[in-house]
């Protein structure tokens, strides 16, 4: 192998591991209460403030109350809500009660969520298909190289 | 996060310029990075969302960038990593403007879990204005080239 050759191999590898680390350290020092958290230690977490937003649905609207839904785990959400349909996406500020249920405080309708995932698709297509357009593949070489 | 189709209509129009020509898309891969690496992530698998709050941040995007381009023919390596690292930071400078409910971008992760935003615009403020983004780049697609045609 040549010296450049060495040369890239390390500094992908270097660049791979850093990125890997920075993905465990996230993993591992991220401060934010999840719900997953609390159901896990219920008592550590009673009237722990939490703000979470990641992919909850509302399953089901009640009179004071209504049930979301995250990551195959459903939750009762005892509070007052305006202008909110089943399987909106939603983002709430709650108080976790060891009991397992929460005390609602705040919430945001995740608005026009779908459509937003859906739009992004067209452009990251073209992208892609653009770039293979205008880059080949050399898999000796390993690296991509402009089409003339 | 501002959708794609936002994030590209604003590289549209921050490549208008000749130095671009032969980059553009390595500049909109820049552009699409961010989102591409993380929002796939945890919109299909919701229980790997705690692996991506630091993804989304400048250190990371810039060492990603740096792995990429090191897939890139050595003649055109430093060139592809200067544009991928320019649409990277439009993306980025887009949605410090963003607001948020809760949470926000983690900027100076590792270093910090501090966010901070500008917050001018909801996610969902772009998504109404995405029929007016496309008509904007068609305009300008069809106003350069009829001028060019006849110069």
């Amino acid at each position: 192998m040549t010296n450049k050759v060495t040369h890239r191999v390390f500094r992908i590898l270097v660049y791979s591991v850093m990125l890997f680390l920075l993905i465990i350290y996230g993993k591992r020092n991220n401060p934010t209460i999840t719900l997953a958290m609390c159901t896990a230690n219920p008592v550590e977490y009673d009237n722990a403030l939490l703000e979470i937003a990641n992919e909850i649905t509302v399953k089901s609207i009640h009179d004071n109350s209504i049930i979301i839904h995250q990551i195959d785990q459903d939750y009762k959400v005892v509070g007052i809500f305006d202008d909110i349909s089943e399987n909106d996406f939603i983002a709430l500020k709650v108080i976790f009660h060891k009991e397992g249920w929460l005390e609602l405080l705040d919430y945001k309708v995740a608005d026009k969520r779908r459509a937003k995932i859906w739009i992004s698709v067209l452009p990251l297509l073209l992208v892609i298909f653009v770039f293979f357009k205008s880059y080949k593949f050399n898999l000796h070489a390993c690296s991509f190289s402009r089409r003339n | 996060m501002a959708d794609l189709l936002t994030h590209c209509t604003l590289g549209y129009f921050t490549s208008r310029h000749i130095s671009f020509k032969d980059f553009r898309v390595i500049y909109y891969l820049g552009i699409i990075l961010p989102d591409v690496i993380t929002r796939p992530v945890y919109i299909l698998f919701p229980g790997l969302h705690d692996y991506t709050v630091g993804m989304h941040t400048p250190v990371f995007l810039i060492l990603t960038c740096l792995l990429l381009s090191e897939f890139f023919n050595q003649e055109i390596r430093k060139t592809v990593l200067k544009f991928m690292l320019m649409g990277v930071f439009v993306h980025l400078l887009l949605d410090l403007f963003q607001r948020h409910f809760i949470g926000g971008y983690y900027w100076l992760y590792p270093f910090s879990w501090h966010t901070f935003e500008i917050g001018l615009y909801w996610p969902s403020t772009p998504v109404i204005m995405a029929p007016l983004w496309i008509l904007l780049i068609i305009a300008t697609e069809i106003f350069f080239r009829y001028h060019s045609r006849k110069a």
